[in-house]
């Protein structure tokens, strides 16, 4: 494979002042800008083009436009429309949509927005210095104990007000993401400059650090047979009133007061904790000086959960472990345990109590009786598949896990894949929406681990090709995002798959180099509004055009790309790395992409 | 078993019997009559039409909806027009929306693109006694089922009525989507075909009108909806539309995308004065392209997918705003 190679290109970067602040221009607060004549403009304008009432001329031919609601770049020599046409607007790169007045600065520009002034710049970077900005700021900002989710902001854009603590319910997920991101990352630079190279070592701490923490959650509940916790408490952090806690003390855990263990009856129940937590993994907490007693873990585990998990797992088993025996061991111990538990337990991950949890059914029971189950079945049953090949190659045994996957193949578990549009268009049409609407994002990113660990450990052809086939029936929807990180595992999938990697390597170009989830101005004017297929019409919710990242909602995998949003976020969180990271070393690891300069 | 109880004659007496069964049946459920024969009835009969009209509206009889009238293999131009005046019918004289198409055959292969970018969940047709998924290159699908439980309404007798339960196929639809549906997949390639002659008329006028600010929405809604019924433009839209290409075309709607075409600009079909254009993939590939029209103040990118149809919008009021909508407008 020829990699694509990246190039060097400008990024954004904003900062927010006072009018009276020193480093604002003056020449700003009184300069009386021309307005624009734009009448023959050749391209679509973000903002209509009677909202414009400001023009400066920039570098070259450069030209600022601003007005009522935002700010427009337009490089005539562009290469692309979204390098000839950047838009700027509020909160991410202005304080108010409404503009008084713009100075340019260089290649940036000084817009003052009433008492406020936003200083817009650019930095030329390539992709690989991009991914070690975002890496830092995950790290400093972002992880806690080696969890790796997002951060809230007590106060917009401050980072240092974030908050002292963080939950979030699919922290396995997240953080498997972006140990696996690091993963390849460390096999990358280890290839490339060699196993004692600074930056190296620095990223085998960093994946043997969020290897950790996620191996700690398949530990951290105590349970003598296998669970996987989705996040953990210390003491004097709030527990959210949302989903199943257990507080641990001594033997038992207990479950605590939240409205949803109130409605269902758990408040008080009490589950053994008494399987050992491996000091390695406890050193996370136990460093930080809490114990055992300190540790509150949510449970009602869900399947997005365990495919992280495993995913992982068996990448930290390919690129860590060879030289980490010690590791290798809690992790063929934590894998073992979470297949036996799935296995004994009916193909269903459960509670204490023997009940399912909602949302990690793997079962024939599951697929055929509940309506969800049904149009869950091609996913769930892939995932299941793949655990169980996994389990293989971390274990090195067949035994129970080869009988179980043959008689799950032999039950149909492996052509139920192939119904998976199938249903899911049946799905949307019985709840009258379009599929792209009922569309549960997060499986996006769980269709992509699993057929990519499936499509990668299957050797016999029939089955190979059957999940190949059953891959391609999630391309339609997957693709049309042109995001690399879907894209890399796709192709690493499906020898015959018609990737754009133009368009992925645009996603790099036009990704910011920070995770402030401030949003921008999505009802613009040079896109059109999509209507919902509900028959209400009366509901927009997605644009025409995909907008890049650096012009769109900040956020996880698990989002509309297109979804219209409500451009109500000022920066009150920060996001982690991981989406970027992910894809930027798979695509390096596998020589998909390069770095130019490198060449 | 609930029966699907049709209708297809459009004769008189078979119709009152029909309403007179149910009026007398309570559980009587019936499916029948396009746009078309209902317009004819409404002229030839308004008594029975607005007996018709009540059982329409309760629910308990559900026309056909999708194509305007019976029989005919559709291209794609009067597959698309036949939705949107279908729809626009029903919903305009009864206050009504369908989810189930119904028509005769595929006729083109942009059926399943059509069918669900006209809020169709699926469709019955004549000619087809399969249920099947219809996949098009393009990408697009929809349900195609035939249902085996329909009897001859006409041929219901009080007895058989009171012994068994009926269901419209709206009603059958909703059932079927909620049951388990392994059913094969039909794979359809996709090619454009093009208006015929007096279908290109009429594509001609509406755009012309567009051009020259004359809003003549309802002459070009009649002159469609002749065409779709007796394949007759005898009205206000002459041959002198024919082949003409009207002044200053290309200066009003610049589309820029390769492989990307106008193939319909046209005013709003409710009066407003908003513009609706069509634009289609010819080349198939998926791409980005925009369009930019100065006289409407708009400006906007869009993407297409290989082959689609896509419509929008652009507001009549100079703000410039557009939309993307479905064919059904």
């Amino acid at each position: 494979m020829t990699p694509y190679l990246l190039t060097k290109h400008i990024t954004r970067r904003a900062s927010f002042h006072k009018i009276t602040d020193e480093c604002v221009p003056k020449e700003l607060l009184t300069i009386k800008n021309e307005v624009p004549s734009l009448s023959d403009f050749p391209y679509p304008l973000p903002s209509a083009k009677s909202d414009y009432t400001a023009q400066a001329k920039g570098n070259g031919d450069i030209m600022w436009y601003a007005g009522k609601t935002g700010v427009t770049r337009y490089d005539p020599h562009g290469k692309s429309i979204e390098e000839k046409i950047m838009y700027f607007s509020a909160h991410r790169y202005l304080p108010y949509k409404a503009v008084d007045a713009i100075l340019p600065d260089g290649t940036g520009l000084w817009a003052k927005c009433g008492e406020d002034v936003s200083h817009i710049e650019f930095m030329v970077l390539s992709s690989e210095q991009k991914a070690e900005i975002l890496l830092k700021e995950t790290n400093e900002f972002v992880m806690r104990r080696g969890m790796v989710s997002q951060r809230h902001l007590r106060e917009f854009r401050n980072y240092e007000s974030r908050e002292d603590y963080a939950s979030c319910d699919n922290d396995g997920l997240f953080t498997s993401g972006y140990a696996v991101a690091e993963m390849y990352r460390y096999a990358t630079l280890k290839r490339e400059l060699g196993a004692n190279h600074e930056r190296t070592l620095d990223a085998r701490k960093n994946a043997t650090k969020a290897c950790e923490a996620c191996l700690l959650l398949m530990y951290i509940h105590g349970r003598p047979e296998g669970f996987i916790a989705r996040s953990y408490h210390v003491t004097g952090e709030p527990v959210p009133n949302d989903g199943i806690f257990y507080k641990r003390s001594g033997k038992t855990a207990r479950c605590v007061y939240t409205d949803y263990a109130q409605e269902n009856g758990r408040v008080g129940e009490e589950v053994p904790c008494d399987y050992p937590i491996p000091d390695r993994l406890a050193a996370l907490y136990r460093s930080l000086g809490y114990n055992d007693d300190d540790i509150t873990y949510k449970a009602d585990t869900s399947s997005d959960e365990v495919t992280g998990h495993f995913l992982q797992m068996k990448t930290a088993h390919d690129i860590l472990a060879p030289e980490d025996p010690e590791l290798d061991e809690l992790i063929k111990d934590a894998c073992t345990r979470t297949m036996k538990h799935i296995i004994d337990h009916g193909y269903e991950f459960c509670e204490s109590s023997g009940k399912p949890t909602t949302w990690a059914k793997w079962s024939m029971r599951y697929f055929t009786n509940d309506p969800i189950g049904y149009v869950d079945a091609p996913l769930n049953s892939a995932e299941l598949l793949a655990y169980l090949k996994i389990t293989m190659h971390i274990t090195g045994e067949s035994g129970i896990w080869q009988e179980t996957y043959d008689k799950l193949i032999s039950e149909g578990y492996a052509d139920l894949g192939l119904l998976h549009y199938d249903r899911f268009f049946q799905g949307a049409m019985r709840e009258g929406v379009a599929p792209e609407e009922d569309l549960m994002y997060g499986d996006n990113m769980l269709a992509l681990m699993t057929y990519w660990m499936l499509c990668t450990l299957e050797k016999d052809e029939t089955l190979l090709a059957k999940y190949r086939a059953a891959f391609k029936t999630w391309s339609g929807l997957i693709l049309r995002e042109h995001t690399p990180g879907y894209d890399f595992m796709y192709m690493l999938s499906v020898p015959d798959a018609e990737i754009d990697l133009e368009k992925d390597a645009k996603w790099f170009k036009h990704f910011e180099c920070n995770r402030l989830t401030s949003s921008v101005n999505a009802k613009r004017h040079d896109v059109a509004l999509k209507q919902r297929r509900n028959r209400s019409e009366k509901e927009f919710f997605e644009v025409s055009a995909l907008l890049w990242p650096n012009e769109r909602a900040i956020s996880k995998f698990d989002r509309n790309p297109y979804y219209l949003t409500s451009n109500t976020d000022k920066g009150g969180t920060i996001e982690s790395c991981y989406i970027y990271t992910y894809a930027y070393w798979i695509g390096r690891y596998y020589g998909i992409i390069a770095e130019e300069d490198a060449q | 078993m609930k029966y699907i109880a049709t209708v297809s004659s459009t004769d008189r007496e078979i119709l009152s019997g029909i309403m007179a069964k149910m009026e007398k049946n309570g559980n009587f459920k019936v499916n029948g009559l396009y746009a078309a024969d209902l317009m004819q009835i409404e002229k030839s009969d308004s008594e029975l039409f607005k007996d018709i009209a009540e059982m329409i509206k309760s629910g308990r009889w559900c026309p056909f909806a999708g194509a305007f009238k019976a029989g005919a293999s559709p291209n794609s131009v009067s597959l698309i027009k036949s939705c949107l005046y279908s729809a626009d019918y029903f919903k305009r004289k009864f206050g009504t929306e369908y989810k189930v198409f119904h028509g005769k055959s595929i006729g083109c292969n942009s059926f399943a693109q059509t069918v669900y970018s006209s809020l169709f969940d699926s469709a019955v047709l004549d000619d087809e006694k399969n249920s099947f998924w219809l996949s098009c290159s393009d990408g697009f699908r929809t349900l195609v089922f035939a249902a085996d439980n329909t009897i001859e309404a006409e041929k219901c007798d009080d007895e058989f009525i009171f012994e068994n339960e009926f269901e419209t196929y709206e009603e059958h639809s909703e059932a079927l989507f909620s049951s388990a549906l392994n059913l094969k997949t039909v794979h359809v390639p996709f090619s454009f075909d093009e208006p015929d002659k007096n279908q290109a008329i009429l594509l001609n006028a509406e755009k012309t009108g567009v051009y020259s600010d004359t809003k003549n929405t309802e002459e070009l809604q009649n002159a469609w909806i002749s065409l779709l019924t007796d394949g007759d433009t005898s009205c206000c839209f002459s041959e002198a539309y024919k082949d003409e290409k009207p002044t200053g075309a290309d200066d009003i709607f610049k589309v820029c995308g390769d492989g990307v075409e106008l193939s319909e600009i046209k005013y709003a079909e409710d009066g407003s004065g908003d513009v609706v254009i069509r634009v289609r993939e010819t080349g198939g590939a998926e791409l980005g392209a925009y369009i930019m029209c100065d006289k409407l103040n708009a400006g906007f990118r869009f993407e297409i997918m290989p082959y689609e149809i896509q419509t929008f919008r652009i507001r009549g009021d100079g703000t410039g705003t557009v939309s993307e909508i479905y064919i059904c407008e």
